[in-house]
């Protein structure tokens, strides 16, 4: 029987103090067609919208911009993001975006498999980036899905936080707000 | 397509030497052959790579090896990896190192980061390598030059592991 996994990217970038704003933009920038008041550079090097984007609101590392990709393949992937980054365009983007220093300074790159992808969570409030939640959690909007590197070996979910459930917040939790883009 | 490598480390128990787990496939199409079929599962403390340095390397299970695990300055690959190919690699190598191979991670924790994979013959020749690293010449001058151009550095930091290849059960 056929597979119905496909395969996920968790891309968590730590961004530098101050400029979150700064890598949204850059995001939009990046993600958005030419047509939509964009670069569309995702589109011209093959990469997918991501499923969603995220700012971290509590946790650590605050200053945090989290996007999530579905893939068809890990083959698909490792031919969209390289072509990327061997276009003169984004290098100049890149570094315009940039001026004196890099927005970025540590990314934490992470590949799972799963089912495929519900629809985008809607509307406004806050979610919880959350390992070894059970299946059986109602509030989970994505995974839970199976990490193939990385350090941390238990299943990745993301699922609405829900103050009235959570009575105390975890200080090793991760909380973040979604971004329109 | 270059080949696809993952390479993980877990620690030891009762302070037993950890294991480098040590995997490849011809290419990304290979991996996902292998995830379709439900074959990979996750690796403590793994990243997956593409091999940039050395020789790619060729370990039996139960040899010595030693992973490091090499943190960059993010826009400082290029640089980092001249360094690490340039210098590293050698010294590690007149160090006694039998196989040296440079790794650049693709997915992971903590990008960007390079990983070196050695193999030793015992481990008293391997703790001798760090100060060979930092008494050499020629990789001294170069960072003095790098420093007195206004770069930043471009390595951040290095965790070194010492442990046998082999696979976690």
């Amino acid at each position: 029987m056929e597979n119905p996994n496909i395969t996920y990217e968790l891309r968590e970038y730590l961004v530098s103090d101050g400029r979150v704003p700064d890598e949204i933009e850059r995001a939009r920038a990046t993600i958005l067609s030419e047509h939509e008041g964009g670069t569309g550079l995702f589109e011209r090097h093959g990469i997918p919208r991501p499923w969603a984007v995220f700012r971290c609101v509590y946790g650590r590392p605050l200053s945090c911009v989290a996007f999530v990709y579905p893939w068809a393949s890990t083959a698909a992937r490792a031919k969209a993001f390289p072509s990327l980054y061997s276009d003169p365009a984004w290098h100049e983007f890149r570094a315009r975006t940039n001026g004196v220093h890099e927005i970025v300074e540590r990314i934490d790159d992470l590949i799972f498999v799963g089912s495929p992808p519900p629809a985008k969570p809607a509307g406004s409030g806050l979610f919880e980036f959350c390992r070894g939640a059970g299946e059986q959690d109602d509030r989970i909007v994505l995974g839970p899905l199976e990490p193939l590197c990385g350090r941390d070996a238990r299943p990745f979910s993301i699922r609405r936080f829900c103050a009235d459930a959570d009575k105390t917040v975890d200080p090793c939790r991760k909380l973040f707000e979604l971004i329109e883009i | 397509m270059s080949a696809v490598w993952r390479i993980g480390w877990q620690s030891g128990r009762a302070g037993l030497p950890g294991l480098i787990a040590i995997e490849h496939w011809a290419d990304w199409a290979a991996l996902d052959a292998q995830i379709a079929g439900g074959n990979v599962t996750h690796r403590p403390d793994s990243i997956f790579a593409h091999h940039v340095g050395g020789v790619a390397p060729n370990i039996p299970d139960g040899q010595l090896t030693e992973l490091q695990w090499v943190r960059v300055n993010n826009g400082a690959g290029k640089l980092a990896a001249d360094l690490l190919t340039g210098w590293h690699l050698p010294i590690l190598l007149r160090a006694g190192a039998q196989q040296v191979a440079l790794f650049d991670a693709v997915h992971g924790d903590d990008l960007p980061r390079f990983a070196i994979l050695a193999t030793w013959s015992d481990a008293v020749a391997a703790l001798k390598a760090p100060p060979a690293l930092e008494a050499d010449p020629g990789l001294q001058t170069k960072l003095a030059a790098l420093r007195a151009e206004g770069h930043r550095p471009a390595i951040l930091e290095t965790k070194r592991i010492l442990g046998f290849a082999g696979h976690a059960a």
